[in-house]
């Protein structure tokens, strides 16, 4: 353990001024994907992502501690212990990107990357007062990075500040031969003929519902108010579908899950299926089932037709209004260890964030707030696929506006 | 074995067992009823989507724009050293990977 | 043939009497010669290779890697399923078929699974008559690694060698249609023909470029309900390593289904591989229920659509295939069909053949045994010019005697000389034209083809 937060599984460069979640491979470096299985892994080749941002002149610090496999939402699923918050040691810096978070947020890095399959960058920036950018799907290269759910995998950008997680991006937004999945004849549509004070902001209402925290719909009103007063236009909008989110991500990702870790047989490379960690063993033995002879239709098969119309909601919403704005988190960062033993529970935390991962749309996490207890609040702007430039111009628009992004934790 | 409702549940220490053993992972048996439990809860869960009406929808897998036809050209592009290949492997042998035990045939 | 003859007698009569019919079918893998793998760009031809030289992250299944898809090996088997009359799927996509095995790196293989690239097709066979195969499918899926079984310090283990993991391989999967060894036989060596024929593959059993696996089932004629019901097991064979183990271990599998079906016991549906020393098959294990590759769409990789005019791009490809060629030399040229088969089966040497028959023609000789004598290797057709060849054959009196107008005068003669023998002939004996033969055979002192002269004798008599 090289840092009080646990955040830093190894460290390569001190003078570095990138750092990696351990899911990313680097080249002659240990990669461990936050698991005892690639304990001591050492890859012959690095991601796409990281030879492009070495290619422009950034420096490898460190690769970040994560939930193994990328599979949680705390942290606390990782092999190597959970990563603390900084702003408050006892709480959870939010999940699976939990190092790459903690370790922005504490300054030891200005940038670092990490991925976000259902909410793994969202959550951690709304949970440590950062900047995100979960993309496009597609837009960033995941050759190289351990695949989770192949389908909603996004390698995202984390950092401090809206401006410095879009110079990152534009570094890493561009097709790779190596990842089919990039090429799409949209990518130079980007949302170009927008004009800052004429943009209108969605609230879906299924975002805004009952259960939601006091703290956190106080905040994102707030900010909501910071907008409205600089001249973009509100909407009430409706996502239909939205609350079936959560079991639609948990029937596709699983099933994508356990063929992705399918090749982990210690043959080649790693240890023998017996150290997978408990998360990793449940979602494996709940996809194969759920992907079963006798089972796939009535559950895989179905989910994906359900993906269908959440998809189709977000496809009627985006003819109305430019962007959406909605929490990131339905609570405030929680304790460790109070959701670990509650899967199911632990699965609810992402119900503000799977709908835009199975849609495959762009995110970015931005901070609006704090609670009493002086714990970060974040909220997200999502677009269509390909937005991101109009993602980036509001949340530059709102950092200057106020100033949640310049606070720091008293360490 | 059936649960305080005394429903049938959808997976059994059995079919949880089977299952296990297609996905090559070893449960003992205080792990079986521990997944069990939670799995049954979470399969629970998904009942919600029973009611949603999805008979004339096409299934998604992948949100790619509908791009098709993503293909490389037949070129010949470097390959691993055999050094390279064998470097992380527990146990080799003559330049071949090595596999303990009698296998089962495929 | 006469084997042949005597399996489709036993056919024939099994049929009559309302018993046991072997249904089979055939699942042919053949590697595709590409030059790189399917999903990656290391080379593919890996025969005699050291092992592990020609791998790479995504062929090795390594943390991170992703597929992209070979072009030309969907272009490869889009033409074969065009060879084939098969329907081209305008719409395709890969799968992920799971399963755990040390020479399959991912845990899964990328194939096909509800939306091959071909379906619907069939190859005609030509035994004693003709016969239609159907296909039923042809898709394209990446091949595993190659196991070898060693004692390596006195421990029993497994070496794994994953230069073949990744190459494209096709696999074609034929109807239930086949009803005997000799058939199945057949067919798996015309779609070597037509496969080597369209370049593709070089298709060879020895080196393992093709791989065959049969399924057999006898079904109870009489006992089914509907004529189109298929026996309610099959039995797998593996471990078929040429076309006489194919044809040794199904009619071993024909003989010990219907010896138990007979005694009143159904087969038990399982896989069984064939042993070479015993000459006989013998349990691999038992396949109660399917198993469960758990399918689902490679996420990976985008799906594939064919548009009207790229499929016919590939189809003004196709090239003229053996079976077409054969016929051709049969009905344009005279030559008898075993021999056509042969020189069809062999670009270069149909190409040589045709400019034998050209000079024949000036010089106004018969080609039949011109060819007999190439394939019976009596010339080396490879250090000979044709033009030289028809020469030499001039001069000697085989060729001779091949001329039309003299063997015709000898026909004639034989006709006029035996009117009653001509009469049994025309009154149905068969077997007559033999004694007309044997006196042109006379006239011509021994030198006059016999196969020849038959030939004109039937088209003589039967008008």
């Amino acid at each position: 353990m090289k840092d009080k937060l646990n955040a830093i599984l190894l460290e390569i460069n001190p003078k570095g001024n990138i750092g990696y979640k351990d899911n990313f491979l680097t080249r002659g470096y240990e990669t461990t994907a936050g698991s005892n299985v690639l304990k001591g892994y050492i890859s012959h080749y690095s991601a796409t992502v990281v030879d492009l941002f070495e290619k422009n002149g950034f420096v490898t610090k460190a690769k970040f501690n994560c939930d193994a496999w990328a599979h949680g939402s705390s942290g606390e699923n990782s092999d190597f212990g959970a990563v603390k918050n900084p702003w408050n040691n006892a709480y959870t810096p939010g999940g699976s990107s939990s190092g790459s978070s903690a370790a922005v947020a504490s300054n030891y890095t200005k940038y670092a990357t990490g991925t976000d399959t259902g909410g793994s960058i969202r959550l951690p920036a709304a949970f440590t007062n950062s900047s995100a950018i979960k993309p496009t799907y597609g837009a960033i290269s995941r050759y190289g990075i351990v695949a989770m759910a192949s389908s909603t995998d996004c390698p995202s950008l984390i950092a401090q500040n809206v401006k410095d997680v879009e110079v990152l991006f534009k570094i890493v937004s561009r097709e790779d031969k190596k990842d089919a999945n990039t090429f799409s004849s949209k990518r130079s549509l980007r949302g170009g003929q927008f004009k800052p004070g004429s943009l209108k902001i969605g609230l879906p209402k299924e975002y805004f519902i009952e259960g939601l925290d006091r703290e956190v719909s106080e905040a994102v009103r707030q900010a909501r108010q910071v907008l409205t007063e600089d001249g973009y236009k509100i909407e009430n909008v409706s996502l239909p579908h939205t609350k079936y989110g959560i079991a639609v991500y948990y029937l596709i990702m699983p099933v994508e899950v356990a063929s992705n870790l399918a090749r982990y047989d210690g043959v080649r490379y790693g240890q023998a299926r017996s150290f997978f960690g408990e998360e990793a063993e449940r979602r494996i033995i709940l996809g194969t089932f759920t992907s079963s002879a006798g089972y796939s239709a009535k559950y895989y098969q179905k989910a994906a037709k359900v993906r269908t119309l959440i998809i189709q909601d977000f496809d009627q919403v985006f003819k109305k209004v430019d962007v959406l704005l909605t929490p990131v988190s339905p609570t405030p960062p929680f304790k460790l260890g109070e959701k670990a033993n509650d899967p199911l529970k632990m699965y609810l935390s992402d119900v503000l964030t799977v709908n835009t991962s199975l849609a495959g749309l762009p995110s970015l996490a931005l901070s609006c707030g704090f609670t009493k207890k002086n714990l970060p609040i974040g909220m997200q702007f999502v677009g269509p696929r390909w937005s991101e430039p109009v993602l980036f111009s509001v949340g530059k628009r709102y950092q200057e506006l106020t100033d949640w992004h310049k606070r720091k934790p008293s360490i | 074995m059936k649960d305080k409702r005394n429903q049938k549940l959808v997976i059994d220490s059995k079919l949880l067992e089977h299952v296990a053993s297609l996905a090559k992972i070893t449960v003992n048996e205080g792990e079986v009823k521990k997944y069990v439990v939670q799995l049954e809860e979470i399969i629970e869960y998904f009942r919600q989507l029973d009611k949603i009406d999805t008979l004339n929808i096409i299934p998604t897998y992948q949100v790619i724009d509908n791009t098709t036809n993503v293909l490389r050209e037949d070129v010949i592009e470097s390959s691993l050293s055999q050094k390279e290949a064998l470097a992380q492997a527990k146990r080799t042998h003559k330049g071949y990977f090595l596999v303990e035990g009698v296998l089962n045939e495929r | 043939m006469a084997q042949a003859e005597t399996e489709y007698l036993v056919f024939v009569l099994a049929i009559m009497n309302q018993m046991y019919t072997p249904v089979i079918g055939l699942e042919i893998h053949v590697e595709l010669a590409t030059r790189s793998k399917m999903f990656c760009g290391c080379p593919a031809d890996h025969f005699g290779k050291e092992p592990n030289i020609q791998t790479c992250p995504v062929c090795l299944g390594l943390p991170g890697a992703l597929p992209v898809p070979n072009k030309k090996a969907i272009e490869w088997t889009i033409l074969l399923g065009l060879a084939l009359n098969c329907r081209i799927n305008r719409s395709s996509k890969f799968d992920r078929k799971h399963y755990f095995y040390p020479d399959l790196p991912k845990g899964y293989q990328i194939s096909q699974y509800d939306e091959p690239i071909a379906s619907g097709g069939s190859l005609k066979l030509k035994i004693d008559e003709e016969r239609t195969i159907g296909i039923e499918r042809v898709h394209l899926e990446e091949d595993t690694g190659k196991l070898l079984h060693n004692t390596v310090n006195g421990e029993k283990v497994t070496l794994v060698d994953f230069n073949r993991s990744g190459v494209a391989l096709v696999e074609i999967v034929t109807e239930p249609d086949i009803h005997s060894a000799t058939e199945a036989k057949e067919f798996a060596q015309e779609l070597q023909r037509i496969i080597r024929h369209l370049g593709i593959s070089d298709c060879d059993m020895e080196k393992g470029s093709m791989r065959l696996e049969a399924n057999i089932s006898i079904a109870e004629s009489g006992k089914r309900k509907e004529e189109s019901e298929l026996p309610a097991y099959k039995v797998e064979v593996k471990n078929l390593n040429s076309f006489r183990f194919l044809e040794r271990a199904i009619n071993y599998e024909i003989e010990r289904q219907t010896a138990l079906l007979k005694a009143g016991r159904k087969p038990r549906q399982e896989t069984r591989g064939f042993v070479e020393k015993l000459n006989a098959t013998r349990t691999q294990r038992y396949k109660e229920t399917a198993a469960d590759y758990r399918y689902f769409p490679e996420p990976d990789i985008p799906p594939l659509e064919f548009s009207n005019e790229f499929i016919d791009n590939i189809r003004a490809k196709l090239p003229q295939l053996p079976q077409d060629i054969a016929k051709q030399l049969e009905n344009k040229y005279g030559i008898r069909s075993s021999y056509a088969r042969l020189v069809a089966a062999d670009k270069e040497l149909t190409d040589y053949v045709l400019a034998v028959i050209d000079e024949a023609k000036k010089a106004r000789m018969k080609t039949d045994s011109l060819v007999g004598l190439i394939i019976n290797q009596k010339i080396d057709w490879h250090k000979v010019k044709p033009e030289q060849l028809v020469t030499e054959m001039m001069k000697t009196k085989a060729a001779q005697v091949s001329d039309d107008t003299t063997l015709e005068q000898w026909v004639k003669q034989a006709v006029a000389d035996l009117p009653k023998v001509v009469a049994d002939y025309k009154a149905g004996k068969k077997a007559a034209i033999g004694v007309l033969i044997g006196k042109v055979a006379a006239l011509s002192n021994g030198s006059a083809d016999a196969s020849v002269v038959k030939k004109i004798l039937e088209e003589k008599l039967s008008r």
